[in-house]
């Protein structure tokens, strides 16, 4: 240490927070402890509070309510994605129109609650038709759908918006000076760059898609938590049941994270795929910030 | 034929190609360009000099109307480009561009790059434009980078991609927008090789740029510009010989 | 050196903010209280706590109610034992019993708790409240799980159908799809009815019994199992619905049946927690004691005419 210094530095020293392998311990401390606890509580769980009878005798219930949302969150995410897309598009559409009526959309689906909107949907749509006139005779999964995909054009439009906003304007100025119309440019340049940027956020919010479902159980949809519900109430037992509600929803959202991340891996043209095995490419992320730098 | 010559052949070399009449333009309150008039004639190198602010690349952006203008007329081969119901997209083929950033399309490849504007805006069917986009790669010196993407490339190969690209498009002018100027010294020759190639095959290129050397062996004519307004504008040699303005004397001073 | 000190002032903040939540007890709950600051001045005379306060420690509180106040869950609204009118207040067949058992006799006060009915016995034992009242009926299952108090009010499971549908008998449920209370034994009512259909039954479940009634009006269920009192009610409402007829259950039994469908025939009883023996036997002798009294007869007839 030079002499400017040495005077005062050794009575203060180095602040010892500042040590990264003192905070590294301490952190892997933390985490041991609290993954610890939530392991005994689990473990607790299941050898004390779950009755492996009746977990054996409502999954078949269980395995019915899940390929009803299965089948929901299929339709629902197809449909939410594609229009969500367009519904992006609208959003920074040149005619001023287009965008505000977009920029409504996207502020009262975001703004007010999936609950609402789905009841506004489930009550409020038959009330338009006279007393027992309304054609649909099972409203409650079409009304899920609907609702469900209504909300999510939403954050997918906004999640698209993003994308594009975060493609360099250069990009633009480049496709428009070799004589490309704005369609065109948008097509060919943009689009393809704003959709990789955008995919994260996308992925994100199919997976709230899928716990979004849980709602549907205020409309009477017989999905997952409907069943856990329903034996809870007879069978005065929440945790034998809720095993098969965390088991069965963590299926569909781990899915869904590896079907993100794939496309993620593939829609990225700075990554060369081949160097990685298919374990790496499905579990992976792409990125390579954060491995021992 | 290189591209300059194709380009010379089409128009004839009677009128000015590019012009600026009595151009204003304002940011704001700034006012970037102030009473510009000024001629490219066809198959001239036209170069811009000028210190940081002076409106020499808005001056370029409004030739391919990247930027608009608040009054006068720029105008391309005789036509104006700054009316407000000219064929963008049409007079746009007849300019190409290269950008400071480089601006390649990253999600293609480079050959994808050089074809992607003859097939998608001028039609012209793939094989044909692979034809082309091959020979222009070559021209360029990058045969063996042409499946590459640009993240592989280094900036000054990227900045040669980027030419072939605007020359895929036959363009009348080319527009350079200090295409050296983001690059590290080493790669800055390949890139100017490229240009001075152009230019003795007879291409009209404005060109905007720091580099005093290439302005002087290449350039026909060159524009000082200060403050947004047109300082000098006389024949290269002749300027760096003896500047006619205070301000040009000025200038070359500090660079010598 | 500022980051730090904003950082570590947030942190105090957030914890003083912590414990000054946890002081002023569980939120959320929709409460009506037998001393309602708020009544008019007409209701003051009927809630006359204030004479008989009791007070909270030593031997004037044997059945160590917390302030004094009697905490009762109850899935409200659920016409017309627990509802609110337009101005919001509190009213029904049980909240009625509720200021005859706890303030007349018992000289306490209460509070009623709103609480989803699937999961209402749960939330007793977990301690939410002291007692449910929420025309719940007495069976074995729940009786599995907490004590009822003496039965207070026989009601039956009916069948509701619209007035212009073609549904005259039992038998003609068949195939169709029905609308429950979520947790109520009209659902289990229903799922029995599936049973003997061999399956040949659809229950949709809702979380409030309105949801089961909206559905009827809009053509998604053809009928509404569920006790015959919020029928009723509805039924009074709605020139469009009405009971499916015949005889069931009541007529089976001898009862003084009516003359619509019985499904099944329940009791209502007061649920207590397993461990609260003393405060049961306590409110039996108050439910005892106002049916000598007349009042429950005077109680009766406000609600349940003829």
């Amino acid at each position: 240490m030079s002499e400017a210094y040495e005077a005062t530095s050794e009575e203060t020293g180095r602040d010892r927070l500042a040590d990264d392998t003192l905070i590294r311990r301490i952190g892997e401390g933390a985490t041991g402890l609290f993954a610890a606890a939530l392991l005994g509580f689990l473990g607790w769980i299941l050898v004390t509070q779950v009755d492996y009878r009746l977990l054996a005798s409502v999954f078949p219930r269980f395995v019915e309510a899940f390929r009803l949302v299965l089948f929901i969150v299929v339709v629902s995410s197809v449909l939410s994605v594609s229009l969500g897309t367009m519904m992006g598009l609208a959003r920074i559409s040149a005619s001023p129109l287009t965008s505000r009526v977009a920029k409504g959309y996207v502020e009262f689906f975001r703004g007010t609650p999936l609950l609402f909107q789905l009841f506004v949907i489930f009550l409020g749509i038959p009330r338009a038709w006279p007393f027992g006139a309304f054609p649909v005779g099972d409203w409650r999964i079409p009304a899920a759908v609907i609702g469900l995909t209504l909300n999510h054009i939403a954050y997918v439009a906004e999640a698209t918006r993003g994308g594009v906003n975060a493609v360099a304007d250069g990009q633009l100025e480049a496709a428009r000076s070799l004589g490309m119309s704005r369609v065109q440019a948008m097509r060919k340049v943009i689009l393809p760059q704003a959709w990789r940027n955008a995919l994260p956020a996308i992925g994100n919010d199919q997976i709230i898609l899928v716990k979004d479902t849980s709602l549907l159980t205020v409309i009477a949809v017989p999905e997952i938590m409907s069943v856990f519900r329903n034996v809870n109430s007879n069978q005065f037992d929440p945790w034998t049941p809720l095993v098969w509600v965390c088991l069965f929803y963590l299926a569909m959202t781990v899915s869904m994270s590896l079907l993100v991340s794939l496309l993620e891996r593939r829609a990225d043209w700075d990554l060369d795929d081949d160097e990685y095995s298919w374990v790496e490419r499905l579990f992976g992320s792409g990125s390579g910030l954060g491995r021992n730098r | 034929m290189t591209a300059g010559e194709s380009a010379a052949r089409d128009r004839g070399a009677d009128r000015p190609l590019v012009e600026f009449d009595g151009v204003n333009k304002y940011f704001g309150d700034i006012h970037v360009l102030d009473d510009v008039d000024l001629t490219v004639e066809t198959q001239e190198v036209s170069v811009v000099i000028g210190p940081s602010g002076s409106g020499k690349s808005t001056l370029l952006r409004c030739v391919n109307r990247l930027e608009e203008i608040q009054s006068g007329e720029v105008r391309l081969g005789g036509e104006a480009v700054s009316a407000p119901d000219a064929d963008i997209d049409r007079l746009r083929q007849r300019v190409g561009m290269v950008f400071q950033s480089f601006n390649l399309f990253p999600h293609i490849t480079a050959l994808e790059n050089i074809t992607i504007g003859p097939r998608e805006v001028l039609g012209v069917p793939t094989e044909r434009a692979r034809d082309r986009a091959e020979s222009l790669i070559a021209e360029v010196g990058l045969e063996g980078q042409a499946e590459s993407y640009p993240s592989e490339l280094s900036g000054g190969q990227q900045q040669r991609v980027a030419i072939a690209r605007a020359l895929a498009m036959d363009p009348d002018v080319m527009l350079f927008d200090e295409v050296t100027s983001a690059l590290d010294p080493e790669l800055v020759g390949e890139v100017l090789d490229v240009m001075r190639d152009l230019a003795d095959g007879g291409m009209t290129m404005l060109v905007v740029t720091h580099e005093m050397g290439f302005a002087r062996e290449v350039g026909d004519r060159i524009t000082l510009m200060a403050d947004g307004r047109i300082v000098e504008n006389t024949a290269a040699d002749r300027f760096f010989e003896e500047p006619t303005t205070r301000r040009g004397q000025a200038f070359l001073s500090r660079l010598l | 050196m500022r980051r730090r000190k904003y950082l570590k002032s947030i942190g105090a903040g957030a914890a003083i903010a912590g414990l000054a939540g946890c002081s002023g007890g569980g939120g959320g709950s929709d409460t009506a209280t037998g001393s309602d600051d708020t009544a008019t001045e007409d209701e003051a005379d009927t809630m006359t706590s204030t004479e008989t306060e009791a007070a909270t420690e030593g031997a004037d509180n044997p059945y160590d109610i917390e302030g004094g106040v009697v905490t009762i869950g109850s899935d409200i609204p659920y016409n017309p034992f627990e509802y609110r009118t337009e101005d919001g207040e509190l009213t029904g067949f049980d909240v009625d019993i509720a200021e005859a058992v706890f303030v007349d006799q018992l000289g306490l006060e209460y509070e009623f708790q709103t609480s989803a009915f699937d999961t209402i016995i749960a939330s007793l034992n977990n301690g939410n409240f002291r007692v449910i009242m929420s025309a719940m009926t007495i069976n074995d299952e729940r009786d599995e799980k907490v004590n009822f108090s003496d039965p207070y009010f026989t009601a039956y499971q009916t069948v509701l159908v619209r007035s212009d549908s073609d549904i005259t008998a039992r038998e003609d449920l068949r195939g169709v799809a029905v609308g429950v209370q979520k947790g109520t034994t009209g659902e289990t009512a229903a799922e029995e009815l599936k049973n003997e259909f061999d399956g040949e039954l659809e229950i949709q479940s809702y979380d409030l019994v309105a949801g089961a009634f909206d559905a009827l009006l809009n053509g998604q269920v053809v009928a509404v199992i569920s006790d015959n009192a919020p029928s009723a009610e509805f039924a009074n409402q709605q020139d469009n619905v009405r009971f499916l007829e015949g005889d069931g259950e009541a007529a089976e039994q001898g009862e003084n049946a009516p003359s619509y469908l019985t499904l099944t025939v329940e009791d209502y009883g007061i649920a207590f927690r397993e461990d609260d023996e003393e405060f049961l036997e306590a409110v039996n002798e108050a439910l005892a004691a106002i049916r000598d009294s007349g009042r429950y007869d005077e109680i009766y007839g406000e609600y349940f005419a003829g």
